[in-house]
């Protein structure tokens, strides 16, 4: 019998072999001079092949001696988050006993999805001064502290005329989405007030 | 001061007293205020009247000029900025929890 699990690990290090390969030396970093490569590696070396964004690792890890690590934004993570996100579930990744690992996961899932689980809890929910609904919501046992998002809709609609949503990580102490908003842009919410989004 | 306060995507502006510690700031020589990474569009002051531009240590860049300024976006409409103000302009951030200064950029 073949063994299915060998052949795709070869091809795969054939494939960054033929694609990339080792060496010499190439880092890739953006303005902020921190590794950075939205399309490919930001960083090869005579043994390793690494994607970085802003500084953070992501994605796949290959070096000479035929390891293929996954990591997402540096952490590393076990393989189907990458190769088959759809079939992660919440349940299994807040049983991961590490605490990055769980983050990753929830990210990988899907914040949308996230918010509308039953065992998602919503803080505040409210509307904006341009008429954008606003949701400010935790999801339990990521961390030892709450881990709060707010839902914000884009000011701009698509091309196809639908407006997408948005999910900024805020902190623990947030009681309101206009808070957790004004504290996006580093304000107060008794000062927030914006007379025009776009 | 006129308080005024306005977001483009990612980037906030809002009304400032002069800031005091302006001499060390470095002047911002380019008319774009941020680069988006990620789409690869600009939010960057439109030809017309001169702008005094310094960034600090942080990013944040200052603007003053003594005529309205107007800053353009591929994907946003355009921001009118008030004539004789000093104009913050800040990227937005999120909580980071794995990071240890606790905050990051949006990446746009």
């Amino acid at each position: 019998m073949k063994n299915q699990g060998y052949e795709a690990w070869t091809s795969r290090l054939k494939f960054f072999n033929g694609e990339f390969g080792f060496g010499p030396l190439k880092r890739i970093l953006n303005e902020d001079g921190r590794l950075h490569c939205d399309n490919g590696p930001a960083y090869i070396s005579p043994t390793r092949i690494m994607w970085y964004k802003n500084g953070q690792q992501h994605g796949m890890d290959a070096d000479k001696f035929g390891s293929i690590l996954y990591y997402y934004e540096g952490v590393r993570i076990p393989p189907h988050f990458f190769t088959k996100p759809e079939t992660v579930l919440l349940e299994e990744v807040l049983r991961n006993p590490n605490t990055e690992v769980r983050y990753v996961g929830m990210k990988v899932i899907g914040l949308e999805k996230i918010m509308a689980l039953p065992t998602t809890k919503i803080i505040h929910k409210d509307v904006d001064q341009f008429g954008r609904e606003r949701i400010l919501f935790e999801i339990p046992r990521v961390f030892t502290e709450p881990t709060l998002y707010v839902k914000v809709v884009n000011s701009t609609a698509e091309p196809d005329g639908t407006f997408k949503n948005y999910f900024l990580c805020v902190p623990p102490n947030m009681k309101t989405c206009l808070e957790a908003v004004a504290w996006t842009n580093y304000m107060k919410a008794e000062k927030y007030q914006p007379s025009q989004e776009s | 001061m006129k308080n005024f306060q306005s977001r483009q995507g990612d980037i906030f502006f809002k009304t400032v007293a002069k800031p005091k510690d302006l001499k060390e700031m470095k002047k911002h020589e380019s008319r774009i205020l941020a680069f988006g990474e990620v789409t690869g569009h600009s939010h960057a002051i439109k030809a017309g009247p001169e702008v005094e531009s310094y960034v600090n240590v942080k990013g944040d860049i200052y603007l003053f000029s003594k005529e309205e300024t107007v800053v353009g976006h591929d994907e946003h409409s355009d921001i009118r900025l008030p004539a004789n103000s000093w104009v913050c302009v800040t990227r937005q951030r999120e909580y980071d929890p794995l990071s240890a200064e606790r905050e990051r950029k949006v990446a746009d």
